[in-house]
């Protein structure tokens, strides 16, 4: 096989993070059977098994890329499937065989396309593609599981939240343009009396692709996409533009945006009232963040180990609450541990992105960590009661199918960018 | 760009580390603040997967046991009815009384103490076993205790003032504790007009009576004010008694039933229990000197004790205590309200040698190992009187059974010290019945009270109850009056 490489610190550490990941299986069983049960390996076995699959297929075809990002999001990925497992074991089999297809995701964007700067050369088309799943979502989405909003797109059983491919297209598209307009963005000055102004003609791709995607989430309140939209928006102007007014108007703007939402919508209201105070409706609207930090307080420093504690009363605890159940049984130090490695996969994405001559891909990598990074906090802040609670999952730990190939997707790309940073190099 | 992205990052650093602060604040430093919120419903799993501890009697009888049913899920059960309001209950519905809430963590293994093999327990999420609670109750003595008792609202408690220890403690009407968690049953116990929850013994408030007389006695000798000897002429012994214009009348010097006329001797009133002589002994004690003996005694403050004890009181809330009080309270009436268990200790002063040992229901907790975790030793708790005096008002109180209104015990076969009280009680209905007796009368080893709420006559209704209770303790070779 000709430009085949072993990537041999690669799959040293999916080796390590597979012990770990079969380990904590094999505990689960025994907690579970008093004794190790064959069919429980199975799966993990399987995940393990394909990360090592997914490592040679990268020494085939992308061999220089960064090997620690793949044992990072295994590690967190795998502890993701485990915890889903104990929870709920059939969601832990969905969970896999949508991590299973991420990977598969991921496989593929090692070949096709060829450079990553094709994504740059459709922007137009990703930014239709998010229009069109914006508009699909209200007029012919689904409310699959009660929750009152149309969130999800598919039929015959198969569904998937356009939001996780909207994030991702949103990234690709902000990327792309503001690599294009960059000189104009940050030279370009509009000046009325003293002050200088950013050149909002600019801009305004930018502000109506993100507009529209807020639409959608503010019909189906889906207040943590919001942020979450506006935080990648915010940080990857910055970061394009090197202008701190960009930041500063979008926090000073989005500051009035919530002080008018929390004087016209009563749910944004009751929100805030349960942030402030949880304890005054630990029976109602606060029961879930209130039953969310019992279970932390319930498991400590240490946890009460897998298996071995009482998660499932916390609403939603597979889904936004998974920090919860990990808090509860893993403790303080698995939460510190897997929130640690979840930084660590940020700084790596981060150093990709520095390393990489081309800005379209500069900012493509930073947008994506961007969002990682933000939604980690937005959710972990949320149950920790650090800000008013907005779901949104927390990233290779929460239970979402489209959430885990949207998470596994984006390492393609970083794999990708840093595949063809070394490849320029060479 | 590089600068801002590094910037970014560093951004990214400052939110996780306050995210870590947050987490180190839930997880470690208001942890178990949250953890124990009533809302936290794994409180209430855990608590009936804990294997409660056992509750013995002092001879190893079990008297509050557990069942674990299929669900792993353990229930309590009790085997001696008349123990319901010592021992009290462990409801999941109702919550837990008297013993089982008292000693709670005891029982629910929560104090760990001498044992490792709890302690792994809890590290190894096995079941969690409570400590076991070794009683000073001996269940034989209780069951006949509680037999004795009328099905009418009375109580009874035996202890040995030599220790403190109550060997056994009864109150009428009682409940099942088993059928606690039935709500038909709960209902009719909360709506019961005579209060079956409550234990009598050590919560029921009730007017003295003559029985008192033993603590105006005792003060009257301990500060040297009379003698034994003391001699009361005339309307001194016979009445009426005029104190700050109220008049206490002649009838109530109870003389005539028990044979005897004026002059009287202190220890003679004292056998015919004449109230117009006690309150002329509690006039000249002064209310200073009679106030300093009701709490040397135990009155006015709260009694430690292994459950829940009432306060008993001199006088009313914010009550005043002028002569006419002073007088009334020298024979156990007026605003005095004391619970039986107050009485006892009076009656423990006497008997032993002028010191109350402090109340004990719990001789012991071990482990499940059979570790000792905690083991009161007998401590005095007041010492209210000398050890003469105790001797001087232990001679009138045998002189109560010899001569005078005891006499119920005189054929009991060894000898007894004791008092009769006749209460008034606030109601206008029939006085509540009163005995405190003590034998064997040199060297006692049982104390005993009992009280029968309108029972009438302490002389007919609490003597031979008493008299019954000192036989079966103390295997006494007479008999009592049926």
């Amino acid at each position: 096989m000709r430009g085949f490489r072993f990537r041999r610190l690669e799959l040293g550490l999916l080796v390590a993070s597979g012990v770990v990941t079969c380990g904590g299986f094999a505990y689960l069983s025994y907690v579970e059977n008093h004794r190790v049960l064959q069919h429980d390996m199975i799966y993990p076995g399987l995940f393990v098994l394909s990360t090592l699959v997914l490592s040679l297929w990268m020494g085939r075809f992308a061999s220089g890329a960064d090997q620690v990002v793949l044992p990072l999001a295994a590690l967190v990925s795998g502890t993701g499937i485990l915890v889903i497992t104990r929870l709920d074991g059939a969601l832990g089999h969905k969970q896999l065989v949508w991590t299973l297809l991420g990977e598969g995701g991921v496989a593929v964007l090692m070949v096709v396309p060829r450079h990553v700067s094709s994504f740059r050369l459709y922007k137009y088309t990703w930014a239709s593609i998010g229009l069109f799943l914006i508009l699909a979502t209200i007029f012919a989405g689904t409310d699959i599981n009660g929750s009152g909003y149309r969130r999800w797109i598919g039929a015959g059983g198969v569904y998937f939240q356009p939001v996780e491919l909207l994030k991702i297209l949103m990234a690709v598209f902000f990327a792309a343009y503001l690599e294009e307009k960059h000189e104009l963005l940050s030279t370009a000055r509009l000046k009325i009396g003293p002050v200088y102004l950013p050149p909002v003609q600019y801009l305004a791709p930018l502000v109506a692709m993100w507009g529209l995607s807020l639409v959608l989430l503010v019909k189906q309140n889906d207040l943590g996409s919001a942020l979450l939209f506006l935080g990648i928006f915010l940080a990857m102007i910055y970061v394009g533009t090197a202008r701190p007014v960009y930041p500063v108007t979008g926090v000073m703007m989005y500051a009035v945006g919530v002080y008018a939402a929390f004087h016209l919508f009563s749910h944004v209201r009751d929100r805030t009232e349960v942030w402030l105070d949880p304890w005054a409706h630990a029976a109602g609207s606060g029961y879930q963040l209130v039953q969310g930090l019992i279970a932390l307080g319930v498991g400590g420093v240490g946890g009460q180990g897998l298996g071995q504690g009482m998660p499932y009363k916390v609403p939603v605890v597979t889904t936004d609450f998974i920090l919860a159940a990990i808090g509860e049984e893993l403790g303080m130090a698995g939460v510190v541990g897997l929130l640690a490695l979840l930084l660590y996969l940020v700084f790596r994405g981060l150093s990709i992105a520095i390393r990489t001559p081309d800005g379209f891909q500069k900012l493509l990598a930073t947008g994506l960590m961007s969002m990682l990074a933000i939604q980690t906090i937005v959710i972990v802040g949320g149950t920790t009661r650090l800000m008013p609670l907005t779901g949104v999952p927390l990233p290779f730990l929460s239970y979402g199918g489209s959430a885990a190939l949207a998470n596994w997707v984006m390492i393609g790309f970083l794999l990708k960018i840093s595949s063809e940073t070394m490849r320029a190099r060479a | 760009m590089n600068t801002n992205i590094r910037r970014l990052g560093l951004f990214f650093l400052v939110a996780f580390g306050v995210i870590l602060a947050d987490i180190t604040y839930w997880q470690v430093i208001d942890a178990s603040s949250v953890a124990a919120r009533p809302d936290n419903f794994r409180l209430g799993i855990q608590a009936a997967h804990v294997r409660r501890g056992l509750i013995l009697d002092r001879n190893g009888q079990v008297l509050a046991s557990r069942v674990i049913d299929r669900q792993g899920f353990v229930h309590r059960t009790y085997a001696d009815p008349s123990l319901s309001q010592t021992i009290g209950y462990d409801s999941p519905r109702y919550g837990k009384s008297e013993l089982e809430q008292s000693y709670d963590d005891y029982l629910s293994g929560k104090v760990f103490g001498t044992s490792w093999r709890s302690l792994i327990n809890q590290w190894e999420h096995k079941q969690v076993v409570g400590d076991n609670l070794s009683l000073t109750i001996d269940d034989t003595l209780q069951r006949q205790v509680a037999s004795l008792l009328p099905n009418t609202p009375s109580a009874a408690i035996v202890a040995d003032p030599r220790t403190g220890e109550i060997l056994a403690m009864a109150s009428k009407p009682g409940f099942d504790a088993n059928q606690i968690n039935n709500s038909t049953y709960w209902t009719s116990l909360l709506q019961d007009p005579n209060s079956p929850l409550i234990n009598r013994a050590t919560s029921g408030y009730y007017p003295p009576g003559s029985t008192f007389k033993t603590l105006t006695l005792s003060a009257a000798l301990d500060t040297g004010t009379e003698s034994l000897d003391s001699v009361f002429a005339g309307t001194q012994a016979t009445g009426p008694l005029t104190v700050s214009g109220h008049v206490f009348p002649a009838k109530i010097n109870n003389l005539a039933e028990c044979f005897q006329t004026p002059p009287v001797t202190l220890v003679t009133a004292f056998a015919c229990s004449d109230n117009i002589v006690y309150a002329e002994v509690g006039l000249r004690l002064g209310a200073t000197q009679f106030l300093r003996y009701t709490s040397a005694f135990g009155l006015s403050q709260p009694t430690p004790f292994d459950i829940p004890v009432g306060v008993s009181h001199v006088t009313n809330v914010g009550g005043s205590f002028h002569d006419v009080d002073l007088a009334a309270a020298s024979f156990g009436q007026g605003q005095l309200h004391v619970t039986p268990l107050q009485m006892l200790m009076i009656d423990e002063a006497v008997a032993n040698n002028g010191a109350i040992e402090k109340p004990v229901l719990v001789k012991r907790v071990t482990a499940p190992d059979g570790a000792i975790v905690k083991q009161p030793s007998p401590s005095v708790l007041y010492t209210p009187i000398s050890a003469a005096t105790a001797s001087k008002v232990r001679d009138a109180m045998v002189n109560v059974v010899q001569t005078g209104s005891g006499y119920a015990l005189k054929g009991l076969g060894i000898p007894a010290a004791g008092k009769t009280g006749t209460a008034e009680p606030g109601d206008g209905g029939r006085p509540h019945a009163w005995f405190i007796a003590f034998a064997p009368a040199e060297h006692p080893t049982v104390a005993v009270v009992v009280i029968v709420e309108h029972g009438g006559e302490g002389a007919l209704v609490a003597a031979p109850i008493a008299c019954h209770i000192l036989q079966a303790s103390l295997h006494a070779p007479g008999s009592c009056p049926s």
